[in-house]
């Protein structure tokens, strides 16, 4: 059973969700994915009672929610909320591929699954368990990981909108050397024929 | 709300149909969901309570793709009143890991009577490789009445065998259950 495919990024999805965390004052949050979306568990402030928070998977939804976000607000063991936390989080889920995921934040650490792609040998695609134990030093590595990974896909951005002759300096010096060549040339031609009308004039 | 209600059943005598077993308590509920995660062959189990009941995801044999499963109160008062007839009856099939060495339906009985000790309440039970996240609220007593706080224990598979060998250590000493049971069951 393949849970369907979402028009949004799990880190589109995760912040959308970690700012309305952070905005609400929410904590002891679980998130799980089903095939109709995202099941939200989360705590008010005061509030003995969780509450639960169905995010269908509506385009809208999540693009209404994109728009005005503040910043994270600090948690124990998210320095940026909830939101910084689950944006990079996503980025990551992202990268790996991953499906089906479920987050459970305990006092002092949250757990990780869900399933990802791997590729077994002849076999094609399998998905195997992502299991993953992450307490607060493991947080912030996974928040500098994600920034880092933001970071490489902005320089490779960057890089695929430059031509890929400015790209590659060796390129460059090579096209530099035709244009130059190509110029001597056709210089080389027109010069006679300038000579030649001077002469008929 | 008051975390004093505090119920005895009375020790289940030999025609007496055993009240003890389908009182909605954690050790009760957390059994019947154990079972049922047993007798379908679930594994790697994410146990959500929600308001009106749990949500339970958890992976089947040969397909890594989650299912998820809403357990709302009436389907396990449901279980609940069932669990008398499937007592002792031979499960098809149990898993036996590190982390869960004789079955969900053991190991999260166990895990219910201790939540119920510490009068435990909105639990999550996340499973990994090599641990067991449980996590919830529960009281603290001051002076006035009970505030809640969260609490978390990562459960080794060395505390899972402790928390097992304490609960085959009751049986057979039947005493009187102190259960605390969720306003929603209440009458």
């Amino acid at each position: 059973m393949q849970y369907p495919r979402h028009s949004h990024t799990y880190e589109q999805r995760l912040r959308s969700i970690g700012a309305r965390l952070d905005s609400g004052g929410y904590h002891s949050v679980s998130i799980i994915e089903s095939e109709g979306g995202l099941l939200v568990r989360a705590n008010a402030p005061g509030a003995r009672t969780p509450e639960v928070l169905e995010l269908p998977d509506a385009d809208g939804i999540y693009a209404a929610q994109l728009a005005p976000m503040r910043n994270g607000v600090p948690h124990r063991l998210f320095p940026d909320g909830y939101k910084g936390f689950l944006a990079a989080l996503g980025r990551l889920l992202d990268r790996s591929q991953a499906a089906a995921i479920a987050i459970v934040e305990g006092t002092d650490f949250v757990t990780v699954g869900g399933i990802q792609p791997v590729e077994a040998d002849g076999a094609g695609i399998t998905f195997e368990p992502l299991d993953v134990l992450l307490l607060a030093d493991d947080v912030r590595a996974l928040i500098a990981q994600a920034d880092a990974l933001l970071e490489q896909e902005r320089r490779e951005a960057e890089l695929a909108e430059t031509p890929p002759e400015i790209a590659n300096p060796s390129v460059v010096d090579t096209l530099l050397h035709r244009v130059s060549a190509a110029v001597d040339s056709a210089l080389r031609m027109i010069t006679p024929t300038q000579n030649t009308a001077r002469t008929r004039g | 709300m008051s975390v004093q209600s505090i119920m005895f059943s009375e020790a289940p005598g030999e025609d007496a149909f055993p009240q003890h077993l389908v009182e909605p308590t954690y050790q009760n509920r957390l059994r019947v969901m154990g079972r049922l995660i047993d007798d379908e062959r679930l594994h790697s189990i994410t146990l959500i309570e929600v308001a009106g009941g749990f949500v339970l995801r958890a992976t089947r044999e040969a397909d890594p793709w989650p299912v998820l499963i809403e357990l709302d109160d009436r389907k396990i008062a449901k279980m609940l009143r069932r669990a008398p007839e499937l007592r002792g009856t031979p499960k098809p099939y149990r898993t036996s890991t590190d982390l869960i060495p004789e079955g969900y339906e053991n190991m999260l009985r166990a895990l219910g009577y201790e939540l119920d000790q510490r009068i435990a309440e909105n639990v999550v039970v996340a499973e990994l490789p090599s641990l067991l996240a449980v996590s919830g609220f529960e009281p603290v007593l001051g002076y006035g009445e009970a505030s809640y706080r969260p609490f978390s224990d990562p459960l080794a598979p060395s505390d899972i065998v402790e928390m097992i060998q304490r609960a085959v250590n009751r049986r057979g000493s039947y005493q009187h259950i102190q259960s605390y049971v969720p306003p929603n069951f209440r009458g």
